[in-house]
């Protein structure tokens, strides 16, 4: 976690050091505002004593585009970066828009830096429920920050690398990671642990990503975070007829309120997953549903 | 004898100072033809690439020779530390180190560092353009001024020197 620390300039880099090393608060974002003091959000939210100043932003932003926001023209215009360690850093400012469309943005002022925190072995209870010989489709349902990907991450790492104390063989499994957070890609390689077996499509839509996965990767498990657009649908589709178990994850407050999407009502109702994990703010969960199919 | 001395040391001494003024000039048009080449490279590799500017500056440092091959591969060097932006740095580049080029073509060198790693590819890639073209105009009139004044300045000096080391003598 403490590479993150490498991307602040110095007066603030000194002011977060204690926080970080220490994870005081247990931190999950770091929020820069202009001219702002500089804001740690964790179990409590807390102020640091130094402000974000003209200065800090422009080193800042040198600092994780490493000098070239040319090359981060699509991630930027998509709200965030991913940088070394996994970490995502979603960025505001001003949106150019093109044809009613956003098609860059700039003068990037207000950053929030969400840590990657590895948790291994948070998943290892739900293994138990979730897999019976082979891994079953399973829907992560949560709002944020309530541990989704950091719980699907686990998944995948588990299907990948198998474990010894479960007898749980390690399987083919494939993360279409569209927003690079659940490996955290850092040109293509994987800065988090995802697994052995483990294969990682990053940065491509997830419809897209899961149907070129199953011709291509012959995947046993598919991992892929907060589907809700319509294509999604035909591509689980796609995945659980070609026998590959996917789990997913979707942002709601509970089942029923996922539902009201009519893109998971959908998926619901075609019984495309058959158990759904609800998360609360608090990181707990519970397997709210289990759907038999045939 | 000492007077052959003085004789030969004034000649020299001018000879010298015209063969000086002549790779001046033919070092000026070739600086800016380095420049042009690397500032293609820049270019093509910010539009069709996502390569770090770090990268794209020790590729050029590798193809091009000193001292603008030199001049990228410190620049990338120093980029991999530096706190504040490339563009800034690029400057003070630009005004540290020592190059055969007018005021005029500095002024150009250094407009390609404002806004540098700061803009989108398109802006990045425009502005670039438009220093090429800058710095061929400036390459293609150090290219005329060496052809005709550099065998001018070479014979000038030899010249120059023999009439001031007669005069003296």
């Amino acid at each position: 976690m403490t590479s993150i620390l490498t991307y602040f300039p110095d007066p603030i880099r000194s002011a977060l050091r204690p926080y970080v090393l220490n994870d005081t608060y247990g931190i999950e974002e770091i929020r820069l505002r202009p001219g702002k003091n500089v804001e740690i959000c964790g179990r409590t939210v807390h102020e640091l004593p130094v402000l974000f100043t003209e200065s800090c932003r422009h080193a800042f932003l040198s600092h994780i585009t490493s000098h070239s926001l040319y090359r981060l023209e699509e991630q930027i215009k998509r709200g965030y970066i991913t940088v070394a360690g996994g970490h995502r850093i979603g960025f505001a400012g001003q949106a150019v828009l093109r044809n009613g469309e956003v098609a860059a943005m700039e003068h990037l002022a207000f950053f929030n830096i969400r840590l990657a925190k590895e948790k291994k072995g948070i998943a290892e209870p739900l293994a138990r429920m979730i897999y019976h010989e082979r891994w079953h489709s399973t829907l992560l349902i949560g709002p944020p920050q309530s541990g989704k990907t950091t719980l699907l991450r686990d998944i995948a790492r588990l299907c990948g690398s198998g474990s010894a104390d479960r007898s749980i063989a390690p399987v083919k499994t494939i993360v279409i990671d569209e927003r690079s957070e659940l490996a955290g890609c850092l040109n293509g390689v994987p800065q988090l642990d995802v697994g052995t077996r483990t294969d990682v499509l990053d940065a491509c839509p997830k419809s897209e990503g899961m149907m070129m996965m199953i011709r291509s990767m012959s995947p046993d498990v598919l991992v892929a975070d907060e589907i809700g657009r319509p294509e999604d649908t035909a591509a689980l589709e796609e995945a659980l007829n070609a026998g590959v178990a996917v789990m997913a994850s979707v942002h709601a407050e509970s089942l029923s309120e996922a539902a009201r999407r009519p893109v998971i009502e959908r998926i619901i109702q075609a019984g495309l997953f058959r158990y759904y994990v609800v998360l609360n703010r608090n990181k707990r969960w519970t397997v709210q549903k289990e759907w038999v199919t045939a | 004898m000492i007077k052959i001395a003085g004789f030969l040391f004034v000649w020299g001494g001018g000879t010298a100072a015209g063969f000086w003024k002549a790779r001046q000039y033919r070092q000026r048009a070739e600086q800016l033809r380095q420049f042009v080449a690397a500032f293609v490279m820049f270019e093509s590799m910010i539009r069709f690439g996502a390569h770090s500017m770090e990268h794209i500056a020790r590729t050029i440092a590798d193809q091009i020779t000193a001292p603008v091959g030199t001049l990228f591969r410190q620049f990338a060097d120093k980029l991999t530390e530096w706190e504040q932006e490339a563009g800034q740095l690029w400057v003070q580049f630009m005004e540290q180190t020592a190059l055969t080029v007018t005021a005029q073509d500095r002024a150009i060198l250094q407009q390609a560092g404002a806004m540098l790693g700061r803009s989108a590819k398109e802006a990045e890639s425009e502005k670039l353009r438009m220093v090429i073209r800058q710095l061929e105009q400036q390459r293609e009139s150090a290219e005329s001024e060496a052809g005709r004044f550099a065998s001018l300045a070479q014979s000038g000096g030899v010249a120059g020197g023999l009439m001031a080391a007669i005069l003296f003598y």
